[in-house]
C-alpha cells in the first residue's frame, strides 16, 4: 500500500511533532515527579521505622512499669496482711493484759478495802481497851 | 441486828455537849464486827446504839426505832449506802436524819454528797474523828438535844 504524499507531509509535520511532543512531555513530567516521590518515601520510610523503635521502647517500658507496679501491689497486700495479722495479735494481747489489769484492780480494792476495815476493828479495840483501861482505874 | 442498851451519855471533851437523853444512832455495816465495834466505841461516848448489817432491813429498823443519826458503810450486801440514803431521805419520818457514810473508797465522797448525805469518812478513821464527825452532824440537826 502507497501511501499519498499527503500523508508523508502531514506524517512529518504533524503527527510526527506531536508524537515527539507529548512523549517528550511524558519523560518531562516522569523526570520531574519520580525524586520527589522517592524523598518522600524514603521520608516516610524513615519516620516509620524511628517511630516503630519508640513505640517498641515504649512497649518496653510499659511492660516493666506494668512488672514493678505489679510487684509492688503484691507486695502492699502481703505487707497489708502482715500488718493484720500483726495487729489482730496485738488487740488479743491488750485486750487480755486489760483483763488482767481489771482483775489486779479489783483485787487490789477488795485488800484495801479489808485492810481499812481491820484497820478500823484495831482503832476501835484500842479505843474500848482505853475505855475500859480508864473505867478500871 | 442487834440493839445494844443505852449508856449513860459522857460528853466528849471539848467542843460539844451531850444531851441528857442520848440520841439514837444507827449503825449499818455488812461486818459484823465493825457494826459491833463502831457501836460499843459509840455507846462509849453515851450515843444509844442499834445496828443493821443487811441492806434489806435498813429502812424498817430506822422506821421503828426514829435514830437521830444514820452511820452506815457505802457498800452493803445486797444494796449501796448511797441508794440506801436517798430511800431514808424519801420517807417523810426520816427526810430530816443526818447520814454519815463511811467508805474504804474515797471516790465516792462526790457520790455521798450527791445523795443527800451529811458526810462522809474515808476508812480507816480514827475513832476521834468519827466521834467528832458524829457529834457535828448530830448538833446541825439539832440532835443532840
Amino acid at each position: 500500500m502507497h501511501l499519498g504524499a499527503e500523508w508523508y507531509i502531514f506524517l512529518l509535520e504533524v503527527v510526527w511533532p506531536l508524537a515527539v511532543f507529548i512523549i517528550g512531555a511524558i519523560a518531562m513530567h516522569r523526570s520531574g515527579m519520580l525524586p520527589q516521590q522517592q524523598r518522600l518515601e524514603g521520608l516516610l520510610k524513615d519516620t516509620i521505622a524511628a517511630q516503630t523503635e519508640q513505640l517498641e521502647l515504649r512497649i518496653l517500658r510499659e511492660r516493666t512499669l506494668e512488672d514493678r507496679l505489679r510487684g509492688m501491689e503484691e507486695d502492699a497486700r502481703t505487707r497489708t496482711r502482715e500488718y493484720d495479722e500483726h495487729l489482730a495479735q496485738k488487740s488479743l494481747a491488750l485486750d487480755a493484759l486489760q483483763l488482767a489489769l481489771a482483775r489486779e484492780q479489783a483485787e487490789s480494792a477488795r485488800l484495801r478495802s479489808l485492810v481499812a476495815d481491820n484497820q478500823l476493828k484495831l482503832s476501835a479495840l484500842i479505843e474500848l481497851t482505853k475505855k475500859k483501861d480508864e473505867v478500871n482505874v | 441486828m442487834t440493839t445494844l442498851p443505852a449508856a449513860q451519855p459522857v460528853p466528849p471533851p471539848g467542843v460539844l455537849t451531850l444531851p441528857a437523853a442520848p440520841p439514837t444512832i444507827l449503825v449499818v455495816d455488812d461486818d459484823p464486827d465493825i457494826a459491833y465495834l463502831l457501836g460499843q466505841v459509840l455507846e462509849g461516848a453515851g450515843y444509844r446504839v442499834t445496828t443493821a448489817v443487811h441492806a434489806s432491813e435498813v429502812l424498817a429498823h430506822a422506821l421503828r426505832e426514829r435514830p437521830s443519826l444514820v452511820l452506815m458503810d457505802v457498800i452493803l450486801d445486797g444494796g449501796d449506802g448511797i441508794a440506801l440514803t436517798q430511800l431514808l431521805h424519801e420517807q417523810s419520818e426520816l427526810a430530816l436524819v443526818p447520814v454519815l457514810l463511811i467508805s474504804a473508797r474515797a471516790h465516792v465522797t462526790a457520790a455521798i454528797s450527791a445523795a443527800g448525805a451529811q458526810g462522809g469518812l474515808d476508812k480507816p478513821f480514827p475513832i476521834a474523828t468519827l466521834l467528832r464527825h458524829v457529834a457535828s452532824a448530830l448538833h446541825r440537826s439539832g440532835g443532840s438535844r
